[in-house]
């Protein structure tokens, strides 16, 4: 009988999987934009076990639907295979590899730091995460942080438009 | 459900292979899906520190959920400045290769 611990496990494999090609895959880039789709839906599957219903719709709305089209739409137009992992310079190679290496142990170390020092999460209020309680505090106590977010895709559209259309020199 | 520690674990891999993303391709969209990658590592942490306290906390006990709305939002302004900038560097320099785009670089 699958439990939700199980569904949470599959999903976070899946993820990981999905991540792991978009990170390794080099020859074909649509591949690596499929591999992203696979984990942003995860990602939105286990906000749902974790009762973040709001944030869950809004992954699959935004991440998921629009922003991975608009990817594989650029990466359609502009076919980008000419690249692999650059050029083969050993000190850059060697700063690849440090810089990866460091990552990796500090992922190791945060996940080390939270293990087993967390209490096990309480039990959910009514209506928790859903579109009422988060767009109470969205419009009271957050409500300059959304507006500045406004301004901010404000700006990032006119930018957009701005840097797509010029010819730099 | 499982603990919170391995949903944080979860988010810690996705933002770990992030990181190794940026570091190692020099391909422009390879780097941004990697980018992409590491908003939503971000964004699990919060829903799943959010989570922790679901029952604890009385007022604010949407904060996680908030912060991940707006990683959401960030990610989205942050990607479609990105791909503008993707196709620019496309058209002048014929190339994903951010190697290619160096002129303000030292």
């Amino acid at each position: 009988m699958p439990s939700e611990a199980h569904l949470f496990y599959a999903l976070g494999a899946l993820a990981l999987v999905g991540a792991v090609a978009a990170l390794v895959q080099v020859r074909n880039p649509i591949a690596g934009v499929t591999g992203l789709l696979v984990t942003s839906v995860s990602l939105s599957g286990v906000f749902v076990l974790l009762d973040a219903h709001l944030v869950a719709v809004l992954q699959l709305l935004v991440q998921t639907g629009s922003l991975l089209a608009l990817l594989l739409f650029v990466v359609m137009l502009i076919d980008p295979r000419t690249e692999d992992f650059g050029p083969t310079d050993p000190a850059r190679v060697i700063m690849r590899i440090v810089g990866s290496v460091v990552a990796l142990v500090l992922g190791i170390v945060l996940i080390g730091v939270v293990w087993g020092g967390l209490p096990s999460p309480g039990i959910v209020p009514k209506g928790f995460g859903g579109f009422d309680a988060i767009g109470r505090e969205l419009f009271a106590a957050y409500l300059v942080p959304v507006e500045s977010l406004a301004l901010l895709l404000l700006a990032a559209l006119v930018g957009a438009l701005l840097l797509a259309r010029r010819r730099l020199d | 459900m499982a603990p919170i520690e391995h949903v944080i674990a979860l988010s810690v891999m996705l933002f770990t292979i992030g990181v190794v993303g940026v570091v190692v391709r020099r391909n422009l969209m390879a780097m941004l899906m990697s980018v992409q990658l590491m908003l939503g590592g971000v964004g699990l942490a919060f829903v799943g520190f959010g989570r922790l306290h679901a029952g604890r906390v009385a007022d604010g006990a949407h904060d996680g959920h908030v912060f991940a709305l707006l990683v959401i939002g960030v990610g989205v302004a942050q990607l479609a400045v990105a791909l503008g900038m993707v196709v620019a560097l496309v058209r002048n320099r014929d190339s994903m290769n951010v190697e290619d785009a160096s002129v303000l670089k030292w």
